[in-house]
């Protein structure tokens, strides 16, 4: 049996893909009998290897409405990070001389999510700000683009939104093996009892850009890839 | 079919999401409903997907452009964003008559090339326009005609107040001096009106 949960369910299998840009996803498979308490858009949260030192991965996120299929024994699942409301369209809006917390801050709470606490790059000034009756999500990187360059949005595994540019700090992940790697294609497949490591951080000296957990009954790995 | 329609709607979805700009990349059509100053206005777009705007800037052909929307006209215009982004919005192309008055400011010159220019309605027709310095040499002459023909006529009144011709004689002459001017005036109204195509309009050609 899977050592991951799902609302305290037990998993039998997931897969956890964790973007530096956007949101997360994950596809779990859970005994078919469990299913009914994990209707869509319900809430969801996902601890993974509760006895690694760190305490385990906690992901805060929701079912997404018509993704759970039954099927023989299991059930399928699709969890989003956040909410599940980065979908939502935006209610148009004007602004003049506003700095981007203030559409950003109005985008989020359209989509009813928060804002991470981590973020940053919130400060620029606009001379002029259009909210388009358009995916949340789409405004989020619009706003990306004129705070900086190089800023970014995703979800957290908190299911709060990073809004902001990468630090790509060293990864406090430290007791790790390497499996299987790609130079061509800029991944390696790492396996570790604690795998912290997050998108936007650096390892080795590489920034992360794309963290895909896998587990399974008998094993878990880490698929990463890496900036170009 | 069913599932290729579904594998199509998730990579337009993919695709879409890599293309946030794509609802600034269009024009809107909407009322110009109040002006905020210079050349900024208020603008309410027919798209109910894009929000009402306040104070934004026309975008002019041509820079020294200026000019004021009629209060409560039915103005309407285009909006665009320039380079795709929300942070841009511009007035463009105006639909409807809503203009009450317009400036064109230069630092040197504007030349309009054409034989005629009208004023007004279609009836004021003016084939030149000469202004101030016409103004000006134009007073000068008839400031200069009114001294001089006001001194000859006190010149010719004394005169005929003398008991004779003899006696009368020097105030007819001080009148015939005094007209003197008169030539010298014309002459230098004339010589600054051959300056006016020059320095007012430039004539074409």
């Amino acid at each position: 049996m899977s050592n991951v949960v799902v609302n305290g369910i037990p998993v039998v299998k997931a897969r956890i893909a964790r973007p530096r840009v956007g949101n997360w996803v994950a596809e779990l498979i859970v005994a078919a009998e469990t299913v009914q308490q994990l209707s869509g858009g319900s809430r969801a949260t996902i601890l993974t290897d509760t006895n690694a030192p760190s305490g385990g991965l906690s992901f805060t996120g929701t079912v997404m409405q018509g993704r759970s299929d039954t099927y023989v024994q299991t059930a399928s699942l699709r969890v989003v990070g956040g909410s599940g409301g980065l979908g939502t369209k935006c209610n148009p809006r004007f602004y003049s001389s506003v700095s981007v917390a203030s559409p950003l801050g109005d985008v989020l709470m359209d989509a009813g999510e928060t804002l991470s606490s981590l973020s940053n790059s919130t400060g620029p000034q606009l001379q002029f700000w259009t909210i388009a009756a358009q995916p949340a999500s789409e405004q989020l990187s619009l706003l990306a683009q004129a705070a900086d360059q190089k800023a970014v949005w995703r979800v957290l595994k908190d299911g709060s939104v990073f809004f902001g540019v990468d630090a790509f700090n060293p990864t406090l992940m430290t007791d790790f093996e390497l499996i299987d790697y790609s130079p061509l294609e800029a991944f390696q497949v790492l396996t570790s009892e604690d795998p912290t490591l997050n998108p936007g951080e650096s390892i080795d000296g590489r920034n992360v850009s794309v963290v895909v957990h896998l587990f399974e009954a008998d094993k878990s790995r880490m698929k990463v890839w890496f900036e170009q | 079919v069913i599932p290729l329609d579904r594998q199509i709607a998730g990579l337009a979805a993919a695709a879409r999401a890599q293309f946030p700009e794509v609802p600034f990349l269009k024009s809107y059509t909407g009322a110009v409903v109040a002006q905020r100053g210079g050349n900024s206005f208020d603008f309410v777009p027919d798209d109910d997907t894009m929000p009402g705007m306040s104070g934004i800037p026309m975008k002019l052909p041509f820079p020294g452009l200026s000019f004021n929307l009629v209060p409560g006209s039915s103005a309407r215009a285009v909006i665009r964003f320039a380079q795709g982004s929300p942070s841009t919005p511009e007035i463009h192309l105006w639909e409807a008559p809503g203009m009450q008055s317009w400036e064109l400011d230069a630092a040197e010159s504007v030349t309009v090339g054409c034989p005629q220019i009208n004023l007004g309605s279609s009836i004021a027709i003016h084939p030149m326009i000469l202004g101030d310095l016409y103004l000006l040499a134009e007073s000068a002459l008839f400031a200069g005609l009114a001294s001089a023909i006001g001194a000859a006529a006190g010149s010719l009144t004394s005169a005929g107040a003398q008991g004779s011709w003899a006696l009368a004689m020097p105030f007819v002459a001080a009148a015939a001096t005094a007209l003197d001017p008169v030539a010298g005036l014309f002459a230098a109204f004339e010589a600054l009106a051959e300056t006016f195509p020059s320095t007012i309009v430039k004539a074409s050609g």
